[in-house]
């Protein structure tokens, strides 16, 4: 598959070459921005030219399409791009990060670090509707699980997982009870990251000294999430266990979907979590966690195409025309 | 498209056959102009152009022979009742040197490749820039037609510099049938084929003329040309008598008929070219047969058909019009590309800046290229009102190709840069806050050092923090898209932050795998859940505890390790990753 892969003057030369519309915002512009920006003799260079001729990208002057056809068309979309869709797939700590740019009906998949960009050929949306998600995301059984919580709560629901496993193996695989102080001092201790949500600006992440603990705690209770079995013991709820099972599996994958659009301030954001056979869609919205157990990996693709749907609709305000040329 | 054409071409052809049932019943005038005398003083050459100019009724009131000589003439008609000449319609034939090329003259005319009554041709239709307005047009016609040992260029143009005030470029289609009717009779011209013809076939081309004396008016000269009955109405329709080849009126039924629907086909490709995207120059050029398209490569065409027709002198008012039988005064001759700079011509001014750099050059032919562009901006842009945006656009793209200079591709560069600026002041913002909490990430730690040695605040604190930071790729994640941090870490990623060494926060280890195709990237990654992990014991020591704890567990709930295999599998993980117990 053909990948074009620009360093920013080569980026910056064929974006004034072309007078590409570069929209602020758009994945171009935010990977342009990510250096700074050469002087107009540096990037109008020879040397630029040279350096795209000898990845093929620049065919001379005599050629009859001088400059990869299917290079300008990928350009021209992440320079008016109105939606981003981000994916992260997790793995035992292994983290790929992918991009995509929309654009109605067509995509550009990206990847970018300090020095390039990647960019793949204009693709159509459908597509991307079908190869998203990994084939391997089976589902062997299903419980329907259906619930909303808090996000503070759900939080508290994952650190309590992660001290149901500790305690099992403390206990040389016995019991897998904690405490009550052990869950919560462990929350407080390990919330940094989550301070940097918040000070990011999340929409529904209080800070952690404003977290209401208690009342959480009683919440995963209420709803048999958590199971007092002593007055400070704390072990997973049965009506849990399907997410518990799943968050805690070994070969636990995440798949996270986020889609910008540049007219709104929220970004729509949804997991994946694949694990011991079964297939959890948690929905991610301001302050709280929908919980939705998937019996089919169809399912998974129905909110997909929602969410590429949203992307179809994506356009910005108002375009950004780029300069005249003064006479 | 096909339908379209046939569309056209069946309205074309019952339109033509109406004309060419009342121009039966009409005599030819202008045949007494044409039997003048003084016709005779040029070459056969400007006579041809003149005649045929003079049937099919070219709309203008005035008219200069440019060039005239054996390798070819150059006469243009314009109208003298405006100051700028708004419309202009240039004919043209030239021997070549053996090699015909049908370059556009504009670098991002739309062009479709095709047959001219037999001949290879090409018709194009260019959108320009004239004073301070990017509503002005070029169109035209050129075919190769090979008389004897000769093969001659014609060609046909008709402008018109303001669509808006004016109203659009003349067809210049019916001119041309008269043109080729004409050459048919004529050429090859006498004394040409004597000659090897020099490598010229672009006989106006400016400082790259053979030294041909410019006639312009051949005022001083006693026999003056006969004057042309005036037609400025500026219809862009010349009378149907002036535009019927010969043979029609002689009665041949075949001929007409033909004509008529080779007329009605072109006629029918020029319409769909002033009403459709740019993305003709791709379709002609993938219709082309048997003479490939060239526009990219061809050289930048100063034409003087672009420049300000120069006002007639003080006491000739009015110009030697083709209706002026007294004869013309002289005139000054047309600035030459070799002017001073001051008077150089925006197009030449460019020309200029061009040679300062390869890719301003490149920037004036890339009729392909720009085509593309627009055309992927129609395909992406589906809401309603994105004709007129991708309108603006375009326009903005076709006037820097016609203006690439280091002073405008610097405009570009400011402007880009300014909006980008304007959108990251927010996430700026966002990292002063953020800043506060994750000082403990060496990167963003470097990055913000950097910053306060160098005094920096705002937007450039944040564009040097991100530099330090995009090592980690992380810029986007926490400036531009949180919320996706935020669940990635709530999920699955918080589980390292919870246990990684020294309570590090570990948001940065996520991959850029935007590189690599998707299908193969999940592939990896179910490697990694189905075991490959286990086998990798360096990230199990730095990163990996919890995910190899819950293996470990895993394999004693299924029965596949004792309970005390566990235990001693854990003490080993847990040594190796701390030095101790847990």
């Amino acid at each position: 598959m053909t990948v074009y892969q620009l360093s920013h003057p080569e980026a910056w030369a064929l974006a004034t070459l072309l007078h590409l519309p570069l929209q602020p915002g758009s994945a171009l512009a935010d990977w342009l921005a990510s250096a700074p920006t050469p002087q107009v003799d540096e990037f109008l260079s020879e040397t630029t030219l040279k350096d795209l001729a000898a990845k093929g990208y620049y065919r001379g002057p005599k050629s009859a399409t001088p400059f990869d056809e299917s290079l300008i068309r990928a350009l021209t979309l992440v320079s008016v791009n109105a939606a981003l869709i981000t994916v992260l797939l997790r793995t035992n700590g292994r983290v790929a990060l992918v991009r995509f740019a929309q654009a109605g009906e067509s995509y550009v998949q990206l990847g970018m670090d300090e020095s390039g960009l990647a960019l793949h050929p204009v693709m159509p949306v459908h597509h991307l509707q079908q190869t998203l998600l990994p084939g391997w995301f089976t589902v062997g059984h299903t419980e329907d699980v259906q619930d909303t919580l808090p996000l503070e709560a759900f939080l508290l629901f994952t650190h309590a997982c992660n001290l149901a496993d500790w305690a099992f193996v403390r206990s040389d695989f016995y019991q897998r009870s904690f405490s009550v102080q052990e869950l919560i001092e462990n929350l407080r201790r390990s919330a940094a990251w989550w301070e940097v949500f918040k000070a990011a600006e999340v929409k529904g992440v209080p800070a952690v000294a404003e977290l209401p603990l208690e009342s959480t705690l009683n919440l995963l209770i209420e709803r048999d999430y958590l199971t007092r079995i002593a007055d400070d013991l704390l072990t997973i709820g049965n009506t849990a266990k399907p997410l518990a099972a799943t968050l805690t599996a070994p070969e636990s994958c995440t798949l996270t979907l986020s889609l910008q659009i540049w007219e709104e301030d929220e970004v729509v954001c949804g997991v994946f979590l694949h694990g011991d056979g079964r297939l959890f869609l948690l929905e991610f919205v301001p302050g709280q966690v929908n919980i939705q157990q998937l019996d089919s990996l169809e399912r998974a693709h129905s909110w997909v195409e929602r969410l590429l749907e949203r992307g179809r609709q994506a356009r910005y305000a108002e375009y950004a025309v780029p300069p005249a040329a003064p006479q | 498209m096909g339908k379209k054409l046939r569309f056209a071409g069946w309205l074309m052809t019952g339109a033509l056959a109406i004309t060419l049932l009342t121009a039966a019943s009409r005599p030819l005038f202008l045949s007494e102009s044409l039997a003048n005398k003084e016709f005779q003083t040029l070459t056969p050459c400007a006579t041809l152009l003149l005649e045929a100019a003079n049937q099919a009724g070219v709309p203008g009131s005035s008219y200069r022979v440019l060039t005239d000589n054996s390798l070819g003439c150059v006469v243009y008609f314009y109208d003298e009742s405006y100051e700028d000449s708004p419309k202009r319609n240039t004919l043209k034939i030239s021997a070549t040197n053996g090699v015909c090329d049908l370059n556009p003259p504009w670098s991002d005319a739309e062009t479709i490749i095709t047959t001219f009554y037999g001949y290879d041709a090409l018709i194009y239709r260019a959108q320009l820039f004239y004073n301070g307005e990017n509503d002005a047009e070029s169109t035209g016609i050129k075919w190769c037609m090979p008389k004897g040992d000769i093969t001659y260029l014609l060609e046909v143009e008709t402008d018109s510099h303001s669509i808006s005030l004016y109203g659009s470029a003349a067809d210049p289609l019916p001119i041309a049938e008269v043109v080729l009717r004409l050459a048919e009779e004529r050429l090859p011209f006498e004394g040409v084929g004597d000659q090897a013809p020099p490598a010229v076939d672009q006989p106006d081309e400016g400082a790259q003329e053979p030294p041909a004396p410019i006639q312009e008016d051949e005022g001083a000269q006693p026999n003056q040309p006969q004057p042309i009955p005036p037609d400025t109405s500026d219809s862009s329709e010349p009378s149907s008598e002036s535009s019927l080849p010969p043979l029609v009126v002689g009665g041949s039924i075949a001929v007409p008929i033909a004509g008529a629907v080779a007329g009605a086909a072109l006629a029918g490709l020029m319409g769909l070219m002033a009403s459709t995207a740019s993305n003709l120059a791709q379709a002609g050029a993938s219709a082309a047969g048997s003479i490939p398209a060239s526009p990219a490569v061809s050289p930048p065409a100063p034409q003087a058909d672009l420049r300000p027709t120069e006002p007639p002198p003080a006491g000739l008012e009015g110009g030697p019009t083709l209706q002026d039988e007294s004869p013309p005064q002289p005139q000054p001759p047309p600035p030459q590309t070799a002017a001073p700079p001051e008077t150089l011509s925006r197009f030449e001014k460019a020309i200029v800046a061009g040679t300062q750099s390869p890719w301003f050059d490149l920037a004036k032919n890339l009729t392909g290229p720009a085509s593309t562009v627009v055309g992927s901006l129609s395909e992406f842009f589906t809401f309603s009102d994105s004709p007129q945006v991708v309108d603006s656009i375009r326009k903005a793209i076709q006037d820097w190709h016609f203006n690439p200079t280091p002073a405008n591709a610097e405009a570009y560069r400011q402007a880009v840069r300014s909006s980008i600026n304007i959108r990251l002041a927010r996430a700026a913002e966002r990292l002063d806050n953020v800043s506060k909490w994750i000082d403990v990430v060496d990167a963003v730690g470097t990055g913000l050092d950097k910053a306060q040695a160098r005094g920096y605040t705002g937007l450039d604190k944040f564009l040097t923090v991100g530099a330090e930071w995009g090592k980690k790729r992380l810029t986007w994640m926490l400036t531009k898209n949180p919320m996706v941090g935020l669940t990635d870490a709530a999920v699955g990623g918080a589980t390292e932050m919870l246990w990684g060494a020294e309570g590090r926060i570990d948001i940065g280890s996520a991959i850029d795998k935007g590189a690599e195709a998707w299908d193969k990237v999940t592939q990896e990654w179910s490697g990694y859940s189905e075991g490959v992990l286990a086998q990798d014991a360096d990230i199990q020591m730095k990163d990996q505890f919890l995910h190899g704890l819950r293996r470990i567990r895993s394999q004693v709930e299924q029965g596949t390790l004792t309970r005390q295999e566990g235990i001693e599998r854990i003490n080993r993980l847990r040594n190796r990753m701390f030095g101790g117990n847990p």
